[in-house]
């Protein structure tokens, strides 16, 4: 069977400088990580301010051996969010993961991969954006393991990748409006970048205190951490070639390392979830989209 | 302030641009049918295009009860055709990676009933219907959230798309910039209905609480999951394990849309997402025109008779320049949170 | 639910039926029921053939509610009883005001139970699902009340006629004076009762704690 791939997805929450530059130094060092996603996804506001960061970051890994691939925002309606779209994509030379269809035709004809904001539900559409050049599709969060299993053997059929989330907060939605901005009192324009304030997002709780969502700038997420580890090995026999985390306010190198120990059978499974479980400390976990009910539930 | 709210029908905020509108160069007007009578209803109250669904998953509006089989989408096509209105048949979910086969039976269906077109997001499925039935007109949904002109010409240079329902989070200016750069291909955009905050297509807000989601399902907080509870004289409503909000004896109450409740967080307590508003854009219809939108469409499939027929009319009616567009429709009683909004089509909205 | 604010007409001439036995009130109905159900439940299993339950439609201070029985004889059947609402056990509740249920049933284009639902004059409990898809199919069969009458004996018809359309004024009026007298009479019991809510709540919310997203487990989802 062959090798899967670990690689950390792009930084969701709009942190500040200095808090990048470690996030990404650390990655540079860390040979669990196969494959890091730099780029923006949720706003474009965060782009100039972050820009020189990240570019010095894309060269530090570059250099330390790791796969540098570039995400695209998953939501470009206005002028400036189209331009970053269109500028990212015409670099012939970087490897860039689309979020949306925009930077699917810029992409077209040339090897790309594909983000979890596409909507790759079922194999014909896998199908269809791999004859275009796609070479790797990260599944949409909310698709289940039966979803799953039957677009990773399609993919090993026609010698794609499919890769799986199995860490951090999902993101259920997007929207042109910024509720994180607005719950302040500001609007999108006006945002004074409010989202810097919480290194992992607001808590958004129900009238009777239940936790429940968290606002992230223009995305909003589940409060839950997805967290799929003794998932693991029936991702792996499916076909599954690499396993996603998303970035959280933790030491994500030792993430990291706890799922290249599961995988090279350094660890088992349960020993595993318990060590990420005690990461998570207060943080609640969930997985339930992987077993095709409610996403916030967990099953232990 | 984030949007301009009208709680009157009457109310005539100075809004539009007060570009006219040419009876001479209607634009046509889209209605939904959920249910036979309601195909009947919006033929009798002026509508040029009637879009439908089948009773199953590949819509997204699978509600219980609601929709039609292929029989009566026989008879639909039928009526709309002696009427001269054009029937579209919308197929707008994610096909299901185990088992695709409803909603390739779907396509089929519209492409043998000769439909004026189908209304499809799903990348595969679009990619089906334009390798099988290359006759059959392909608009692609809202669903789709394709909201710039690369992801519409997109659409249009693979599978040769004529037509898209742009989504809901664009302004004005945006849509007359986007319509000019995807010629040949028609815009349509929604004037009246329920407003998505969220990009369409983009939101499993649903599927977190419920495990069933507009993308997958047809459904976004699904009725089975829906749940009133009294709490003295305060009416709460719950989604799932969740509760969606809480409303005093007296105040308006709204079905428990995961994205129009009331919740907390540090810096405020209410309806974060979106206040209970509906959209209404009769005031704006002139410049949508101007903006070079072909058609402009009514959301409610699951709505009643009642809704189609007055909403329905009204607008016909704005658009024939029987009335003056510039004032809102005077449905306001028909709408959820009994308020409306040009949403984002004011760029203030954002 | 039902409080004293909202008396309406025949909400109190309900009050006035509570001592006829049921048993006589059933006798009455059934021959309406039956022509009911077989010139109807056809056309209607149509849009109820996947639902399952009983739908009870409650008239407010009503002493008796209308069960529709969903499914019970197979998918897409439907029957109607008269029950005591205490003694009815359904799976969906529709309550309002008599005047509110007849005045949607009276719409010729079908019931808009949403307007009434959004305006709080319109409750629901229990399977939305069974509501939604019976409001679907007694819209698309044409079921109304102008229908449905054809079937009702003829001082009955009257009765409805008169309440629906002559006695909307005398009700504005009647409600408007009802509810003047009521402030007089009730605010000092209502802030009371305010205060010990206000009170059961706070105990209430101290004992339980924020709750947490469900807990499962993995054996349970194994085949799902």
């Amino acid at each position: 069977m062959s090798r899967v791939e670990i690689a950390l997805g792009p930084l969701t929450y709009n942190w500040q400088n200095p808090a990048r530059e470690a996030l990404y130094s650390a990655a540079a060092t860390e040979e669990a990580f196969d494959i890091v996603y730099i780029g923006e996804t949720v706003c474009a506001k965060r782009i100039p301010v972050a820009a020189a960061v990240m570019a010095d970051a894309a060269e530090t890994l570059e250099k330390a051996g790791r796969k540098v691939v570039y995400s695209a925002l998953s939501l470009a309606t206005n002028e400036s969010e189209r331009r970053q779209v269109t500028d990212l994509c015409e670099v012939e030379d970087l490897l860039v993961e689309a979020n949306d269809a925009g930077a699917l035709r810029t992409l077209a004809g040339r090897p790309h991969f594909v983000g979890p904001h596409m909507n790759v539900y079922n194999p014909g559409t896998l199908e269809a954006l791999a004859e275009r050049g796609a070479v790797s599709f990260c599944l949409p969060w909310e698709v289940n393991r039966k979803g799953i299993e039957v677009m990773a053997r399609r993919a090993n059929d026609l010698g794609v990748v499919v890769e799986i989330e199995v860490f951090g907060k999902a993101p259920l939605a997007i929207s042109a409006r910024c509720h994180h901005a607005r719950a302040y009192g500001f609007t999108k324009d006006s945002c004074q970048y409010v989202c810097d304030r919480d290194p992992e997002g607001m808590a958004v709780r129900t009238l009777d205190g239940q936790n429940f969502l968290t606002l992230n700038g223009l995305q909003t997420q589940g409060h839950a951490v997805t967290l799929l580890v003794s998932e693991v090995q029936a991702l792996r026999d499916m076909g599954v070639g690499r396993l996603r985390l998303s970035p959280m306010n933790m030491d994500m190198n030792a993430v990291a390392r706890v799922y290249r120990d599961l995988l090279d059978g350094r660890t088992d499974a349960a020993t595993a979830e318990q060590t990420l479980l005690g990461m998570l400390g207060d943080r609640e976990p969930a997985n339930g989209f992987y077993y095709g009910v409610e996403g916030s539930t967990w099953a232990a | 302030m984030d949007n301009a709210v009208h709680t009157s029908g009457a109310s005539t905020q100075g809004t539009a641009s007060g570009a006219p509108l040419d009876p001479d160069h209607p634009m046509e007007l889209v209605c939904p049918a959920g249910t036979p009578a309601a195909l009947q209803t919006a033929i009798d109250a002026g509508a040029h295009t009637i879009y439908f669904g089948f009773r199953n998953r590949t819509n997204a509006r699978n509600f219980p009860g609601l929709n039609f089989n292929e029989e009566e989408a026989a008879r639909a096509v039928e009526t709309c055709r002696k009427h001269g209105v054009k029937p579209l048949i919308a197929i707008n979910t994610y096909a299901d990676a185990e088992d695709d086969a409803i909603w390739k039976r779907a396509v089929d269906c519209a492409a043998d009933l000769k439909a004026g077109g189908i209304i499809a997001c799903d990348i595969g499925l679009v990619s089906y219907a334009a390798k099988t039935h290359p006759d059959l007109p392909l608009h692609l949904s809202v669903q789709a959230s394709a909201s710039n002109p690369e992801a519409v010409k997109f659409y249009h240079e693979a599978y040769g798309v004529r037509r898209v329902v742009l989504p809901r989070v664009m302004s004005v200016p945006e849509i007359a910039e986007l319509t000019a750069a995807v010629t040949p291909v028609e815009t349509e955009v929604f004037v009246f209905g329920g407003l998505c905050v969220m990009a369409e297509g983009r939101c499993s807000l649903s599927s977190y609480a419920t495990g069933l989601s507009p993308n997958k399902d047809g459904v976004c907080s699904p009725a089975s999951h829906v749940r009133y509870e009294q709490d003295g004289d305060v009416m709460v409503s719950l989604l799932g394990d969740f509760t969606i909000n809480r409303f005093d004896a007296g105040e308006t109450a709204g079905y428990p849309t995961l994205c129009k409740g009331r919740f907390s967080s540090d810096a405020r307590t209410g309806h974060l997402f979106e206040d209970p508003m509906s959209l209404d854009a009769t005031t704006i219809l002139g410049d949508l025109r101007k903006a070079g939108v072909k058609a402009v469409k009514v959301e409610g499939r699951q709505r009643g008779k009642a809704y189609v027929a007055q909403v329905v009319r009204s607008l016909r009616d704005a658009i024939d320049g029987k009335t003056d567009a510039s004032r809102s429709s005077g449905t306001t009683h028909l709408m959820e949170g009994l308020g409306h909004t040009e949403g984002a089509y004011r760029r203030d909205w954002r | 639910m039902a409080d004293a604010s909202g008396l309406t007409p025949l909400i109190l001439a309900g009050q006035l039926a509570r001592p006829i036995p049921l048993s006589f009130m059933r006798r009455l109905a059934a021959p309406v029921f039956r022509r009911w159900v077989a010139t109807w439940s056809g056309p209607l299993s149509n849009r109820l053939c996947d639902q399952t339950g009983i739908l009870s439609i409650r008239p407010v201070g009503w002493p008796l509610c209308f069960d529709l029985h969903v499914g019970e004889q197979g998918p897409g059947s439907v029957s109607i009883t008269l029950e005591r609402p205490e003694d009815s056990v359904p799976t969906a509740r529709v309550t309002a005001t008599p005047e509110v249920l007849l005045k949607l049933m009276a719409a010729e284009d079908g019931p808009d139970g949403d307007g009434a639902f959004f305006s709080r004059a319109l409750h629901i409990e229990g399977d939305t699902g069974l509501v939604m898809a019976f409001r679907y199919a007694i819209e698309d069969t044409g079921l109304n009340l102008h229908t449905l009458k054809n079937d009702l004996p003829r001082p009955f018809i009257r009765a409805l006629e008169v309440s629906t359309r002559r006695l909307e004024p005398v009700h504005d009026r009647f409600s408007r004076d009802l509810a003047k007298m009521q402030e007089l009479l009730l605010s000092p019991v209502r802030s009371e009762i305010a205060r010990l809510n206000t009170r059961l709540k706070r105990l209430e919310s101290a004992g339980t704690g924020p709750r947490r997203a469900k807990v499962v487990s993995r054996k349970e989802l194994a085949n799902g």
